[in-house]
């Protein structure tokens, strides 16, 4: 079934936006970098994309975000605090109106006409263009001119499309002074051509000071089944005197084949959730038939049957190692949106926070994944509320202005272990203490160790803080991650040092969708344990079995242990083997 | 598109707008023009002129054979220059029209 274009646009959007949003964010800490550049095409292709499938108010609303950005890559407005803090707002609002056209809630008009307000106000008081095709960028007169060499073959079906050539190179023209070279190397006998196809090509010689990228932006809507390539030969030195040798530069890797994709990046396919599901769901059936096939033939020991068999084990072992590797994303997909978490609460808190990650490459299931997120909201808000101080407290107790938080991600094992660690007060026990004794969890006596205490706060409602804030606060946190860990088959682990920070560390699984199993039998019947809850097998002949009040008894190394005896629990016939299995979990 | 045919001369008037969507049209006409003895055409009454419409031109100049029934192009209008320029081609008015800026003459 072919994609909606639509739901590829929205879907694109979306990671327009996120691209939007990091961006935003490095801005003010790399105002003269690439940060300006990435949002301004992002909001481009959101503004061509989104007036090609209908989202017009998209379009329009965009465009006023892009014309202002065209100013700052021009040096005419600077990068600011109130840029960056505009751009993040733009964003939502595009997000809202996308929802919007979507059937969503309708977009607050009052909070989008400020938004133009706001535009307007940062604008250095040049009008923006007309909305319509995207205009190219006016080079700044300060920057170094470069010569660049253009190869543009264009997808036959540019003209039956509607592409029209020369308002491209219009636009081109734009950047710089062009010398332009038709060439009809794939054009066919008048007899033999079909009309719509387009046959011509170029070959383009700009002067500009324009980056690629500005280059490229031209032949947005074209560069699809293109050939384009985009080269930079050499600086272009204007002096009074005598002629400088020019130093030839390396050209710019810009190049890309004729089915229009990057020779140096490798091509991606985007799949519905779904589908992926169900291959894994096939591939786990498979595996668990290989087995049994494998258990099967072994009863008939025939090396015809033995041979093909293994051979199966052997590639459905494979499949299954490929199939849970396409669902593997690295963590880095989700610590992107936390930036812009703790940007926003920063702000309304009054507090400078950092946010430091590593091991973004990291991978886990796509599936872990989804459910990481809320529960690592929950720890950040707690961080930033509870446990970085204000500027003033941490200036006071000699501390760095800014509190930082880092958010970390390792495989350790089979599992993935997340951290984050803040530099804040760290946890108050005897706050935590006298909480646990008001509520009656623990008598007044008790003797608990750090660890004990600490995790009091993992309990239902339990919450020290003064204030319930919008930010946290309530006590529904961390109960609520540790049932969304548990869920996910992990663990969560506290420490904290007064005055120092605390850290919470989560230990997950790489994935949940094939793991392995102990298969135990009982009688004629069988039953899978997953090996992460394993953690040994106990012999036990029939004349070492013991009974006492009733339980079922085993010794394990000194240690008296209580079983449940699945014949009997099942009621099953029959004294049982010889020897029988215990299986501790 | 228009079609009309000199009584006198023989000669092909083409007028109107040459676009896309008579590119197909424009392609037959200058094939029968490509006939022995060969037909000129008079382009001077063209608006209009797109990439679809000067890749056809440019495919009836570069026809010729050993007989000698090449385009014989009798004049072009502004609008034909200016695409043909703002693309990078050059249509010569001749008998011997010659398209490209290559020095080979593709």
């Amino acid at each position: 079934m072919a994609a909606n274009p639509v739901d590829t646009f929205l879907n694109e959007a979306d990671d327009l936006l996120l691209e939007i949003e990091a961006a935003a964010l490095s801005l003010t800490a790399d105002p003269t970098g690439d940060a300006v550049n990435r949002v301004f095409r992002a909001f481009h292709t959101i503004k061509g994309s989104g007036a090609m499938f209908g989202f017009d108010a998209v379009a329009a609303f965009t465009h006023h975000v892009e014309s202002l950005l065209d100013q700052v890559r021009e040096g005419l407005v600077k990068v600011s605090d109130d840029l960056a803090n505009l751009i993040l707002a733009a964003a939502d609002q595009i997000k809202l109106m996308l929802l919007a056209a979507q059937g969503g809630p309708p977009v607050d008009s009052a909070s989008q006409a400020a938004l133009l307000e706001t535009v307007a106000s940062l604008s250095s008081g040049h009008a923006p263009a007309a909305v319509g095709a995207a205009s190219p960028q006016v080079p700044s007169a300060a920057a170094e001119e470069k010569l660049w060499n253009i190869v543009f073959r264009p997808d036959p079906a540019l003209l039956s499309r509607g592409g029209n050539p020369v308002l491209l190179f219009r636009d081109l023209k734009k950047l710089g002074s062009c010398r332009i070279e038709g060439s009809l190397d794939r054009l066919p006998s008048l007899d033999e051509m079909q009309t719509e196809v387009c046959y011509l090509a170029w070959t383009i010689e700009l002067t500009t000071i324009a980056d690629a990228a500005a280059i490229r932006d031209v032949f947005l809507f074209v560069e699809d089944g293109s050939e384009l390539r985009i080269e930079a030969v050499a600086p272009v030195v204007s002096v009074a005197g005598p002629v400088l040798p020019v130093a030839v530069v390396p050209p710019a890797e810009e190049a890309r084949t004729a089915n229009g994709q990057n020779q140096s990046r490798e091509a991606t396919v985007r799949v519905p959730a779904s589908r992926l599901d169900r291959l894994v769901n096939l591939v786990g059936e498979l595996v668990m038939n290989q087995s049994r096939l494998v258990s099967a033939a072994s009863r008939f020991h025939s090396p015809d049957l033995a041979a093909p068999v293994e051979e199966i084990e052997r590639l459905v072992a494979e499949l299954r190692d490929d199939v849970l590797q396409i669902r593997m994303m690295p963590i880095g997909s989700i610590f992107g949106r936390f930036r812009r978490l703790v940007h926003d609460l920063s702000l309304q808190l009054g507090k400078e926070i950092e946010l430091v990650t590593e091991g973004e490459e990291t991978e886990l299931d796509k599936s872990i994944l989804d459910a990481l997120g809320e529960p690592l909201v929950h720890l950040l808000r707690n961080s930033i509320d509870h446990g970085i101080e204000s500027v003033a407290d941490r200036l006071q107790k000699g501390k760095t202005r800014h509190g930082t938080i880092r958010l970390t991600a390792t495989h350790r094992g089979s599992d993935v272990v997340v951290s984050i660690q803040d530099d804040g007060a760290g946890i108050d026990r005897a706050a935590v203490r006298a909480k646990a004794v008001a509520r009656q969890i623990i008598l007044p006596d008790d003797n608990l160790s750090d660890k004990e205490i600490l995790n009091l706060i993992l309990l239902p409602g339990f919450s020290t803080a003064q204030n319930v804030t919008s930010v946290s606060g309530r006590g529904v946190g961390m109960d609520v991650v540790k049932r969304h860990i548990d869920a996910l088959r992990g663990s969560l682990s506290l420490t904290s040092e007064p005055g120092r920070g605390a850290c919470v560390s989560l230990t997950l699984p790489l994935t949940l969708a094939i793991i392995d199993g102990l298969l135990v039998e009982a009688g004629e019947s069988q039953y899978i344990i997953p090996m992460a809850a394993v953690t040994e097998n106990v012999e036990l002949p029939r004349g070492d079995r013991l009974r006492n009040n009733g339980r079922n008894l085993v010794s394990v190394r000194g240690e008296l242990i209580s079983y449940i005896d699945l014949r009997q629990s099942f009621g099953i016939d029959g004294i049982g083997p010889p020897i029988s299995k215990i299986v501790l979990v | 598109m228009t079609l009309s045919t000199d009584e006198t001369t023989g000669m092909l008037r083409i007028a109107g707008m040459l676009d896309i969507d008579v590119a197909q049209r424009l392609r037959e006409s200058l094939l029968n023009c490509l006939s022995l003895p060969p037909v000129a055409v008079d382009l001077s009454r063209v608006e209009g002129c797109d990439a679809a419409a000067l890749q056809v031109l440019l495919a009836a100049c570069r026809h010729s054979t050993a007989a000698g029934n090449g385009l014989q192009l009798h004049a072009l209008s502004p609008s034909i220059s200016e695409t043909a320029s703002a693309l990078g081609f050059s249509i010569a008015v001749s008998a011997e029209a010659s398209a490209g800026s290559g020095p080979d003459g593709r």
